[in-house]
């Protein structure tokens, strides 16, 4: 359960570093992009973007919260510990996760076909982006059949 | 798979929750073993048989499993 802790507190670190880069990323982009008669994007792009920002951020503020007050609790961190560990948990998180991940491969691969008689940008952009899942996939593969 | 732990939990009259806390998973683990929709790891079959005193054989059907 030590080791557990450690896990944690490392998890908190992590955790706040990522909303400072979140913040940071928001801001900047915003500085250079999206501020000023310049910017191309519409009202619904931009209430999107600030949507997921907050989103990301309350999210991540709510994980915080739960680790704090597992540290400061045996009986929480026990709970949390055995929600994490859960083998029928964890066996859906698998089965689930393996499933969506094709899905939404193949879903990627037809919307890039999709963009590319519309919009070169967008064509791209979901390329690059399939590229990466199919890229990802392949490398997790290996490592996990190496490791296991 | 079948299994006799609702039996053996009101014999010992423990409830899901404190089964599943003391072999280390959640309630709702307990309940799909208890109803036969999902199927023990052997390290949890060895914990919940330990549990009670009793062998993995003596909680666990696994007649049917050979089918």
């Amino acid at each position: 359960m030590e080791k557990f802790k450690l896990d944690i507190q490392r998890r908190i670190y992590g955790f706040a570093g990522l909303i400072l880069l979140f913040v940071l990323t928001y801001y900047f982009m915003n500085r250079m992009y999206g501020m000023g008669d310049g910017s191309d994007a519409g009202d619904f792009i931009r209430g999107f973007q600030l949507g997921i920002f907050a989103a990301m951020v309350s999210a991540t503020v709510v994980r915080i919260l739960i680790y704090n007050a597992a540290l400061r609790d045996d009986d929480k961190l026990r709970k949390l510990h055995i929600e994490e560990t859960d083998e029928r948990n964890q066996l859906i998180a698998l089965k689930a996760g393996g499933f969506a991940s094709l899905v939404e491969l193949i879903v990627s691969v037809l919307a890039t076909l999709v963009a590319g008689f519309f919009s070169n940008t967008v064509f791209f952009t979901l390329l690059g982006v399939v590229l990466f899942i199919v890229f990802l996939r392949l490398i997790t593969k290996l490592v996990y059949q190496r490791i296991l | 798979m079948k299994t006799k732990i609702q039996a053996l939990r009101k014999e010992h009259r423990i409830s899901q929750e404190e089964l599943a806390l003391a072999v280390g998973v959640t309630r709702q683990t307990i309940t799909s073993l208890e109803v036969g929709k999902y199927t023990a790891s052997l390290v949890l079959a060895y914990k919940i048989a330990t549990y009670f005193g009793l062998t993995i054989e003596d909680v666990f059907d696994f007649t049917s499993e050979g089918e």
